[in-house]
């Protein structure tokens, strides 16, 4: 069997060395190749320290993260960086450049990635994420949606085999998201992109191949988004379990197994 | 007080040194009345922030004018006029903790109060008030601001906004980021002020759902112009239009949707929400 692209084990981490609370208590996390995880749970559970860890910036006190057979350490970090993008939740923590061209061309120039090449890299990350318009444009003046879009293209332009996302996407109108997504999903299914997202919207984790719940720096369950949406009842649920739920409140002799929104339609149709 | 907010044929751009953006609001007319809870919606960059910058003066119109109450802002306002206007017009931005910045909770919801001539007693009992308000212990005002929880430094900027006691408060994506509880939380406690202070409500968000849940009207803006201004049922019942601006619909009503294609059956009403749909669902028999 293929070893998988990444792997924590009994990872263990705290802000503050004098207190015992622990941000994350002993996770151990394997994702395969070409994977989508989602990871969700509460503000506080942990879930951004998790991203930080996974591309370096904060180092576990115990444990060991491996990134596609390398142990991830203060040596090896900049070699698998290029490998791992994390992208940010705010996107104004990670422009640089005064376009939007030069803020994306900006981790290729550190790569001495010849200039042809770095066009056609910059043009076509701007393609994917639709912002090719506005590529001499302020990366600071543009509004929260499209510097997340900007901020996705920087690291879509370093040609990542692992893509991080930190609730990335919260300021995207709901179409530019789907489209955003059905381009990352392209890129999963064409190019072998292995996706972490951690996310609070629920309609996207559930469209994920598995997810993880954190709470409290543990994982609290994982599996097929199918599954644990319906053994997690008091977890925020995406519609068309939402619906299901209500209609069993209301005693409604509703099937007790997750449906998507096709299969509820289906089922009401019957 | 209860106050209106009156745009009218409002131009704007941002000029940084000798270069000018494309007009970012362009001939924008619209007439907020009193007490109403209004959401902002509109495809990324299509001038929703930049509607509400023009309310507390933050961004001055090149040509029109907006009245609040009884107080115009036009390009040439001093600052005096302007400081009135903030005072009443509470805004809250994307990502508000960033702006957190003193040493402990209480010192940084008093600032904005002592800025406006409030004597120090009488700040602090005001951040008393405003920390409750955000649905948080007394006993915060005392810690670091950097050692909250997201959702909670959250809060405490909305706090910080509220102690000026505003009579409109303009909040851009305020559950942005927030875990689905917390930002549950924070719209409920918005829509609790509207309905008990008449607090004017302006809320620019993405997500429908929350617009369908807890606004009164619905103002569309697409390039820099507002398009639609209507109740929340009479927009989401728009079907041809929403697809012309590219607008999403709740969750609710775009199930419905998906429903009708398939049975060729036709609920009652619009629904807006799961409860709506699901008490539809059940009136027509179909569970």
């Amino acid at each position: 069997m293929k070893e998988p692209i990444v792997q924590m084990d009994n990872i263990v981490f705290r802000y503050d060395r004098r207190i015992q609370q622990e941000t994350i208590s002993n996770v151990s996390l394997a994702v395969e190749e070409g994977e989508g995880l989602a990871i969700v749970g509460d503000n506080g559970s942990g879930k951004s320290t998790l991203a930080q860890m996974l591309v370096g910036l904060l180092t576990p006190q115990q444990g060991s993260i491996r990134i596609l057979g390398k142990v991830l350490n203060d040596n090896t970090k900049w070699e698998l960086r290029r490998q791992i993008g994390l992208v940010f939740q705010n996107p104004d923590n990670q422009f640089v450049g005064t376009t939007v061209q030069d803020d994306i061309a900006f981790g290729l120039e550190n790569l001495n990635m010849p200039l042809q090449e770095m066009r056609k890299r910059v043009e076509q990350a701007l393609e994917m994420v639709d912002m090719l318009e506005y590529r001499f444009h302020d990366p600071s003046r543009l509004s929260g949606g499209q510097k997340q879009r900007v901020a996705i293209a920087g690291i879509l332009a370093l040609n990542p085999s692992i893509l991080v996302l930190d609730e990335a996407l919260v300021m995207l109108d709901p179409k530019s998201r789907r489209l955003l997504l059905s381009t990352l999903h392209d890129l999963k299914r064409n190019n072998g992109l292995t996706i972490i997202s951690i996310t609070h919207d629920m309609d996207e984790a559930a469209a994920a191949d598995r997810m993880v719940v954190l709470k409290k720096g543990r994982v609290e369950m994982e599996g097929y988004p199918s599954d644990v949406f319906v053994k997690k009842q008091e977890l925020e649920a995406p519609f068309a379990e939402r619906i299901r739920r209500i209609l069993a409140q209301h005693g409604c002799g509703v099937p007790n197994k997750y449906m998507t929104e096709q299969e509820m339609v289906q089922w009401l149709w019957k | 007080m209860v106050m209106e907010i009156k745009l009218d044929k409002v131009t704007a751009d941002y000029q940084l040194g000798p270069m000018r953006t494309p007009r970012v609001l362009d001939a924008v007319d619209i007439n907020l009345k009193p007490g109403t809870f209004t959401a902002v919606v509109g495809h990324t960059g299509a001038g929703k922030s930049s509607l509400l910058k023009v309310l507390n003066g933050l961004l001055l119109p090149n040509n029109g004018q907006v009245m609040v109450g009884d107080t115009v802002i036009k390009q040439d306002d001093n600052k005096k006029a302007l400081k009135a206007i903030r005072k009443r017009v509470g805004m809250v931005f994307q990502f508000p903790e960033a702006q957190l910045f003193a040493e402990t909770v209480e010192k940084d919801i008093c600032f904005g109060p002592l800025n406006f001539g409030v004597s120090l007693s009488k700040a602090k009992e005001i951040a008393r008030v405003a920390i409750k308000q955000v649905g948080l212990d007394e006993s915060l005002l005392s810690k670091s601001p950097f050692s909250l929880s997201g959702g909670q430094k959250r809060r405490v900027a909305i706090a910080g906004v509220l102690a000026m006691e505003p009579d409109i408060l303009v909040l851009d994506e305020p559950g942005a980021g927030l875990d689905p509880t917390g930002k549950k939380e924070i719209l409920s406690l918005i829509s609790s002020w509207n309905r008990t202070k008449q607090l004017t409500t302006v809320l620019v968000t993405h997500d429908m759902d929350d617009v369908a849940r807890f606004a009164d009207d619905v103002a569309v803006m697409e390039k820099g112009q507002v398009v639609s201004h209507d109740t929340v049922r009479n927009t989401f019942s728009n079907q041809d239009q929403l697809d012309k601006w590219h607008i999403d619909l709740p969750s609710a009503r775009r199930f419905q949707l998906k429903l009708e294609q398939t049975t060729g059956l036709i609920l009652a009403a619009t629904c807006l929400t799961e409860e709506e749909l699901a008490d539809a669902l059940i009136k027509v028999g179909l569970v």
